[in-house]
């Protein structure tokens, strides 16, 4: 029997088991896709470092193949049985669905997250326009070298729009998903090294540049690259006849309207609860957040436990985190699990 | 009067010391969640009234809150309780009851 099953193999699940190895605890990840690295592996580069994000995920799949750790693909997990410790999943090939369990000593959840839908913004018109991309569509350009319009135009001025499905009632995202913000500087700082001349604007409601080197990168973004900063939620997205995109909000600093006319406009996803949430709560009696997360026992010192014997979690299934953040969780969460393996 | 070139203006200074918290508290029970506003001018931004007046919930509000409401009820006037910012609002700010509120209170 294997002594820690891990549901999703993200940067968070990889550190854990990579970390179990090295406590000689038998892990295994079930990854729902056909391959490592969760949502990182979508990413183009890296804040703060604009490091590359495929290195990262190949650093860690060495260790990965190196330690011989077991991972089993198309594996999508839909429920805990919190008695026996085991989990239901259905392996997803092709069309073909089998339905499976399989049960260990311990459970860890480094399920991630979900990008926030922006469709559910009515007012930003994501896939009703054209020309409006999700911060996730950005990086997926970006990897492949070409950014265009949909008309097939290098576009000259670009605008970011902060808070997408974070920090909203109305769509019942209280949360603030902590990275957006430094995502949007990124991106910025980015388009105006890929396209010369290119102008960029970020309307944004609050900077949170909680990380280290995250103020660096904005001040950079302002001096360095002439990224326009703008403070003001958009209200309102429409489409000109020209298929550009015209943007109306508030210019708070100096209390008036402003609108702006641009070529593509980023709207800056936040994160929600992965898919299945809901039914690996429900099934293993686990509390969730109003946001969809996991909400461990406490938020100092037992940010991975659940309140089930047993249960772990790791990485942003538990909070929105950066990576470093997801990695350093997950290796306490096997600190804490083998402490629970122990007393066992 | 002789002219000398110069006069004196009223200051400028909002002093939180002497500002008058009764009023703007009483606007609150209007809809709480008022408290909460982030100022981010999706409110403003919205507004159709602000296209050909200078008004401006965001500011007008806050200017409240900071003991500033002498002209706080002609400038709600301007308000066309289209309801727009309602729904663009991230907090969830019942502003057409915070107009109506305005209105009756100052």
């Amino acid at each position: 029997m294997y002594d820690i099953i891990i549901i999703g193999g993200g940067v968070a699940g990889m550190q854990a088991a990579i970390a179990a190895k090295k406590l000689n605890l038998e892990p295994i990840i079930l990854e729902k896709e056909n391959k490592l690295g969760g949502k990182v592996a979508h990413k183009y580069s890296l804040f703060p470092t604009f490091s590359s994000a495929e290195q990262l995920i190949d650093r860690l799949e060495a260790q990965i193949i190196e330690n011989k750790i077991d991972v089993r693909y198309h594996c999508e997990v839909v429920s805990i049985h919190k008695e026996e410790l085991s989990v239901g999943y259905t392996l997803n090939v092709g069309d073909i669905k089998k339905v499976d369990n399989l049960q260990a000593r311990s459970i860890l959840i480094t399920t991630g997250y979900e990008p926030f839908d922006a469709r559910i913004k009515q007012e930003y018109g994501y896939q009703v326009y054209d020309n409006i991309y999700t911060s996730m569509d950005l990086e997926a350009m970006m990897k492949k070298g070409l950014i265009l319009t949909k008309e097939g135009n290098t576009p000259e001025s670009i605008a970011f729009i902060h808070c997408v499905g974070s920090r909203d009632s109305q769509i019942g995202n209280e949360h603030c998903s902590r990275v957006c913000c430094v995502t949007g500087v990124k991106q910025a700082t980015e388009l105006c090294q890929m396209i010369k001349g290119a102008r960029v604007y970020n309307f944004y409601m609050d900077m949170r540049m909680f990380g280290s080197g995250y103020e660096e990168m904005y001040k950079e973004a302002q001096q360095n690259y002439q990224v326009r900063f703008i403070r003001g939620r958009v209200s309102e997205l429409s489409q000109t006849i020209d298929h550009k995109v015209r943007l109306k909000a508030e210019d708070t600093l100096i209390s008036k309207p402003i609108a702006i006319t641009v070529d593509m406009v980023i709207l800056l996803v936040g994160m929600c609860g992965a898919v299945n949430n809901e039914s690996i709560g429900e099934s293993a009696g686990l509390e969730l957040r109003e946001n969809g997360l996991f909400k461990p026992v406490n938020a100092f010192d037992s940010t991975t436990k659940s309140t089930v014997n047993g249960i772990f979690y790791a990485g942003c299934a538990e909070s929105p985190k950066n990576i470093s953040e997801s990695m350093n969780q997950a290796s306490q969460a096997i600190l804490n699990i083998s402490t629970y393996l122990e007393s066992k | 009067m002789v002219d000398f070139g110069f006069s004196s203006y009223k200051s400028r200074f909002i002093d939180l010391d002497k500002v008058d918290t009764k009023l703007p508290t009483e606007l609150f029970k209007e809809d709480e969640i008022l408290r909460a506003c982030i100022g981010c001018g999706g409110c403003s931004g919205a507004c159709t009234a602000a296209q050909f007046t200078n008004f401006n919930f965001r500011l007008l509000h806050t200017l409240i809150r900071r003991g500033e409401y002498k002209e706080a009820k002609q400038e709600a006037e301007k308000c066309m309780l289209c309801g727009k910012c309602y729904m663009t609002c991230p907090r969830g700010i019942n502003t057409r009851k915070i107009i109506q509120g305005i209105k009756r209170i100052f």
